[in-house]
C-alpha cells in the first residue's frame, strides 16, 4: 500500500476523507427539520445576503432563467440570496445562478449547495493546516499503520481503483510489439478508439496519451517497452523533439519523474466526468462522447470480427441514450465474448458490469487464457477422466 | 501569412533586449506597484534558451536584475509563472510542501488550431486576416462576458505572436482564485464541447428551455458575426460536406430530408441556405410549435457551435501554468506578442504587428548606439513598438491606481522596507549562465534547475 508513503498521495487521502465526511454531512442536514436548518445556518453566519427589491427588479426574468434548470418548482415569490461567486464554485461551475458583477444569485431552494461547499472547503482547510504542521507525519512508525488502515478503508467500496496487482494474475508482461494484437482482441471501445487514432494519426493528443498511456501501464507495459511503443507510434516525429517533449511525460506518468506518485489508470467514472474531450481531442468514452451515428460505425468496425453485428446495435443505442455507458459497454463485452461462452447478464464475471478500462481488457485476457489452458491440457492428454 | 525572411539570429534577439523590449512596464504590470514586492521577488520566470534548453523557477529582485539576465542567457522567449510562498529560486531551501503557488493572474489561451474544423480558408500553422475574425470574435465575447459577470476590469490581451491571442487579467481577486475556482469560472465561460467525433458540440439547455442569461448575452453578439464570417465569408455550408455537418445539427428528420433535397439539386449559397432552414420553421407551423421551436433552438446552437470561443481550459485551470510573456518575439515568425486593445480588434490585422527585423531597422542598427555597453531606455518611442507599449503602461496606471487607492484603504504598508532588506542579498547571479552551457539537450523541466543548483557555484 503505497497511500501513506508519498505527498501526492496523503493528498489523494485526504481529498477522499473530505467526500466521505461531505456526503456523512450531505445526509445529516437533509434529513434535519426545516428549523434546525435555519437555526444552523443562523449560528454558522455564512455571509450572504438576500436579494433587495431593487436588484429583483433590475435582473427580473434572468434569474429565473438562469435556474430553469432547477427540477424544484419556482414560486414567484421566490427569494434570491446574494453570494460573492467563489464561495459557490460548483454552481457557477454547472453554470446553475445568475452571476453579475462577481456576486452569484442563488435560488433560496438551492441554499443547500452553498452549505455543503462551506462544509468542504472549511474541512480541506483544517486538514491542510495539520498536514503542514506535521510534516513528517507519515516517518512516524507508530502513525502509519493506522493511516494505511485507513486509506484501505477509503480504497475499498470504491471500484474506480484498479492497481495492476490485481489485472495481471501471473504477472505477466507485455512488450511494446504486443500492443497492437492485444488491443484487437481485449480492449474496450474507448481505448480501441485511441489505438486507432494513434495508428492513423500517429500522433494521441495530451489528455490521449494520458488515458491510453495509464491504461497500458496497468496492463503491463513496462517503462522501457513504453517509451519504445510511444516512440515507434509517434513516427512523424524527430527524435530529440520526442525526447524533449513526450518522454518525460511517459516517465512521469510511471512515477520517475517529477512528483513521483504512481498514477493509477483513469476508470470509467473518471474517463466519464473529468477533462471533457474538446473540440479536437479523442479521448473520453465513446458511449458517452460519440454522436449515435459515429459510435455505431465505430463498434461495427472494431467489433465485427469478433461478432458483434447490426442487429444488436439497437438494444446498446437504447442504453446509450438512456445514459447507462457502462451498461452499453458491458453488453458489447458480452457479445463479442460468447465465443468464450460468455452470455447475456454474465458482464465482466460474476453479473459485474465495466467499470475500468482494464478490469475489460483483464477479464478479456483471463477468458482467453482459460481456453487456451483447457486445450492444452486436452492435448497432454491430463485431462481427469470422468 | 508570411514568416520572416531573415532567421532569428542570438544577436537580434539580444539587441532587441537591450534596446526595446519594455522591461519597465513589464515589472509594473507584474508587480502592482513601484517598489519590488512579492508578487515580483516571488514570480516564477522560465526561460527557453537557444538550442531549446528550458530553464524553469527563475526570479529576481529587482527589474534590473531581471533585465540583465535576460541580457546575459539571451533566450528565445521566456514565460511568466505565479508568485510562489517564497523565491522560486531558492526553493530547494524552504521546508518541503511549503513551496507552493499563491497568486497568479487569470490567463485565457485561444488558439487558431481549435478552430481548425470550422474555417474553410486555412488550416494547420496557416493564419490570415480572414480567419483572425474568429479569434477577434471570440476576444469580443470573453472580454464582454468577463467583465459583466465576474465584475473584472483589469483584462490585458496579448497577441501571441502567430495564430492565437492570451488574455491576462490582473484583478485582485483574480490574481487569488483557488485552481478550484479557475476550474469553475472555466465551466462557466465554456460553451463547445464533445470529442472529434461528436457532431453537437453545444449542450447548453436544460432540455428544451431558453439558453442562460449569459449565453444569451453572447448570443446576441455573435448573431450579426456569424452572418458576416461563417455565411458570407468563409461559405461554411457551401459543399457538401459543409452543409451535411450543418444538417447533422437539425434535430428534425422531415426539415432535414427537405433540405437535403433542395440542396442537391440547386447550388446555394450559405446564406441562402440559412434562410432556407428558417423556411423549415415557417413549414412546421412556426416558432410556438414544438417542431418549429426545436429547430429554432438548433439554430441558435449552431451559431454557438461556430463562433462562440473554443478556450484551451486547461491553461486557465492551474495557478502553476506558465505563459509566455508580453513582448516577447515568436520565433517562427519574428513578430512581437503586443497587447491588443479588445475595443478595436476588429481593426486589429496580425500582419501589421512590427517584427524584430522591422523594429531593429527603424532603430538604425547600424548607428553607433548599439555599442555594447549603453543603456537605451526608451529606444522603443523611437519605433513603432511605441503604441503597444503605450497601451500597455495605460492598462498599468489603471492597475497601479487600484491597489493605491485599496491600499489607502486598508493603512499603511509595511512590504516596501521588507522588501529593501531582501533586495541587499542577492550573490548567485553568474552561476545560472556557466551552467547552462553545461545542460544537455534533453533537460527537461524541473531537471533543469536542479542541475544548475547542484553544481559547484555558491
Ligand atoms: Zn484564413
Amino acid at each position: 500500500m503505497y497511500f501513506s508513503h508519498h505527498k501526492k498521495c496523503r493528498e489523494e487521502l485526504r481529498r477522499r476523507f473530505v467526500k466521505a465526511e461531505l456526503a456523512l454531512f450531505k445526509i445529516r442536514y437533509e434529513t434535519d427539520d426545516r428549523e434546525e436548518r435555519q437555526e444552523f445556518m443562523r449560528v454558522h453566519k455564512f455571509g450572504w445576503a438576500e436579494a433587495d427589491d431593487k436588484e429583483m427588479q433590475l435582473h427580473g426574468d434572468k434569474l429565473a432563467e438562469a435556474s430553469s434548470w432547477s427540477t424544484q418548482a419556482a414560486n414567484a415569490q421566490e427569494k434570491y440570496y446574494k453570494v460573492k461567486w467563489t464561495r459557490v464554485p460548483d454552481l457557477v461551475e454547472k453554470r446553475r445562478v445568475f452571476l453579475k458583477d462577481g456576486m452569484a444569485y442563488v435560488p433560496a431552494r438551492e441554499q443547500s449547495s452553498i452549505v455543503f461547499q462551506e462544509f468542504s472547503s472549511s474541512l480541506e482547510k483544517a486538514l491542510e493546516r495539520t498536514a503542514k504542521e506535521l510534516p513528517r507525519l507519515d516517518e512516524d512508525t507508530r502513525i502509519v499503520p493506522i493511516l494505511d488502515n485507513l486509506s484501505q478503508g477509503f480504497l475499498a467500496g470504491v471500484s474506480s481503483e484498479w492497481t495492476s496487482a490485481s489485472t495481471t494474475a501471473d504477472g505477466d508482461e507485455i512488450t511494446a510489439d504486443m500492443v497492437d494484437e492485444l488491443a484487437r482482441k481485449h480492449f474496450p471501445m474507448c481505448m480501441r478508439n485511441l489505438h486507432e487514432c494513434l495508428r492513423r494519426d500517429r500522433h494521441l493528443k495530451h489528455y490521449g496519451r494520458l488515458q491510453y498511456g495509464l491504461f497500458l501501464k496497468v496492463l503491463g507495459l513496462s517503462i522501457d517497452e513504453a517509451v519504445a511503443f510511444w516512440r515507434r507510434s509517434f513516427s512523424n516525429i524527430q527524435d530529440d523533439k520526442f525526447n524533449k517533449e513526450y518522454r518525460y511525460n511517459i516517465r512521469h506518468s510511471y512515477g520517475l519523474e517529477g512528483k513521483r506518485a504512481n498514477y493509477a489508470a483513469k476508470s470509467c467514472q473518471q474517463i466519464l466526468t473529468s477533462d471533457q474531450p474538446g473540440a479536437q481531442d479523442s479521448h473520453g468514452c465513446p458511449y458517452r462522447h460519440f454522436a449515435p451515428d459515429n459510435l455505431q460505425t465505430a463498434l461495427l468496425s472494431t467489433y465485427s470480427s469478433q461478432g458483434l453485428t447490426s442487429s444488436d446495435l439497437p438494444e446498446i443505442m437504447h442504453t446509450v441514450k438512456a445514459g447507462h455507458y457502462h451498461v452499453a459497454c458491458t453488453r458489447v463485452f458480452e457479445i463479442t465474448h460468447s465465443a468464450q461462452e460468455v452470455k447475456k447478464g454474465d458482464g465482466v464475471g460474476g453479473g459485474d458490469s465495466v467499470t475500468h478500462p482494464n478490469q475489460y481488457a483483464a477479464r478479456s485476457r483471463e477468458l482467453e487464457k482459460a481456453i487456451l489452458d483447457a486445450r492444452k491440457a486436452d492435448m497432454d492428454g491430463d485431462v481427469p477422466m470422468s | 501569412m508570411t514568416t520572416e525572411k531573415e532567421p532569428l539570429t542570438p544577436e537580434l534577439m539580444l539587441a532587441f533586449y537591450r534596446r526595446l523590449y519594455p522591461f519597465k512596464s513589464v515589472f509594473n504590470w507584474l508587480n502592482h506597484e513601484h517598489t519590488p514586492t512579492k508578487l515580483f521577488t516571488q514570480r516564477e520566470f522560465a526561460f527557453t534558451l537557444q538550442g531549446d534548453v528550458y530553464l524553469r523557477y527563475q526570479s529576481f529582485l529587482s527589474v534590473e536584475e531581471l533585465k540583465k539576465q535576460v541580457c546575459t542567457m539571451n533566450p528565445t522567449r521566456f514565460e511568466i509563472g505565479p508568485m510562489y510562498s517564497a523565491r522560486p529560486r531558492d526553493r530547494k531551501t524552504v521546508r518541503p510542501g511549503s513551496f507552493t503557488p499563491l497568486l497568479r493572474e487569470l490567463v485565457f489561451d485561444i488558439d487558431m488550431t481549435d478552430y481548425d474544423s470550422i474555417r474553410t480558408c486555412c488550416s494547420d500553422a496557416a493564419i490570415c486576416n480572414r480567419c483572425w475574425a474568429f479569434i477577434s470574435i471570440a476576444v469580443r465575447v470573453l472580454d464582454q462576458g468577463i467583465r459583466d459577470q465576474f465584475g473584472y476590469k483589469h483584462l490585458l490581451w496579448v497577441y501571441s505572436g502567430r495564430r492565437g491571442i492570451h488574455l491576462w487579467i490582473s484583478d485582485k481577486e483574480a490574481m487569488a482564485l483557488t485552481d478550484e475556482q479557475r476550474k469553475a469560472l472555466v465551466g462557466w465561460m465554456t460553451v463547445i464541447q464533445g470529442g472529434k467525433e461528436m457532431h453537437k458540440k453545444v449542450n447548453v439547455r436544460v432540455k428544451s428551455n431558453p439558453l442562460p442569461p449569459s449565453i444569451n448575452m453572447a448570443l446576441d453578439t455573435l448573431r450579426e458575426r456569424f452572418v458576416d464570417l461563417i455565411l458570407i465569408d468563409q461559405e461554411c455550408f457551401q459543399s457538401e460536406s459543409g452543409y451535411e455537418e450543418l444538417l447533422k445539427l437539425i434535430p428534425d428528420n422531415i426539415a432535414v430530408s427537405n433540405l437535403r433535397t433542395k440542396w442537391r439539386n440547386t447550388e446555394r449559397s450559405s446564406k441562402q441556405k440559412w434562410t432556407d432552414i428558417k423556411k423549415e420553421i415557417r413549414n412546421a407551423g412556426g416558432e410556438n410549435t414544438l417542431r418549429g421551436s426545436l429547430i429554432f433552438a438548433a439554430m441558435e446552437d449552431i451559431i454557438l457551435q461556430y463562433t462562440y470561443p473554443r478556450l484551451d481550459a486547461e491553461v486557465s485551470k492551474h495557478r502553476n501554468h506558465l505563459l509566455k510573456a508580453p513582448f516577447c518575439i515568436h520565433p517562427k515568425t519574428g513578430r512581437v506578442c503586443v497587447p491588443v486593445d479588445p475595443r478595436t480588434i476588429e481593426k486589429f490585422n496580425p500582419e501589421n504587428v512590427p517584427t524584430i527585423n522591422q523594429l531593429l531597422q527603424e532603430l538604425d542598427l547600424g548607428s553607433q548606439d548599439a555599442t555594447q555597453n549603453s543603456e537605451h531606455h526608451s529606444d522603443w518611442e523611437k519605433t513603432s513598438l511605441k503604441p503597444y507599449v503605450e497601451l500597455m503602461d495605460r492598462h498599468v496606471l489603471a492597475l497601479m491606481e487600484e491597489v493605491r487607492k485599496s491600499k489607502r484603504g486598508a493603512g499603511s504598508s509595511q512590504s516596501s522596507s521588507e522588501m529593501k532588506r531582501l533586495g541587499a542579498s542577492h550573490s548567485r547571479l553568474p552561476c545560472l549562465l556557466g551552467e547552462h552551457a553545461r545542460l544537455s539537450l534533453h533537460a527537461t523541466i524541473g531537471e533543469s534547475g536542479k542541475a544548475c543548483e547542484a553544481s559547484s557555484c555558491g
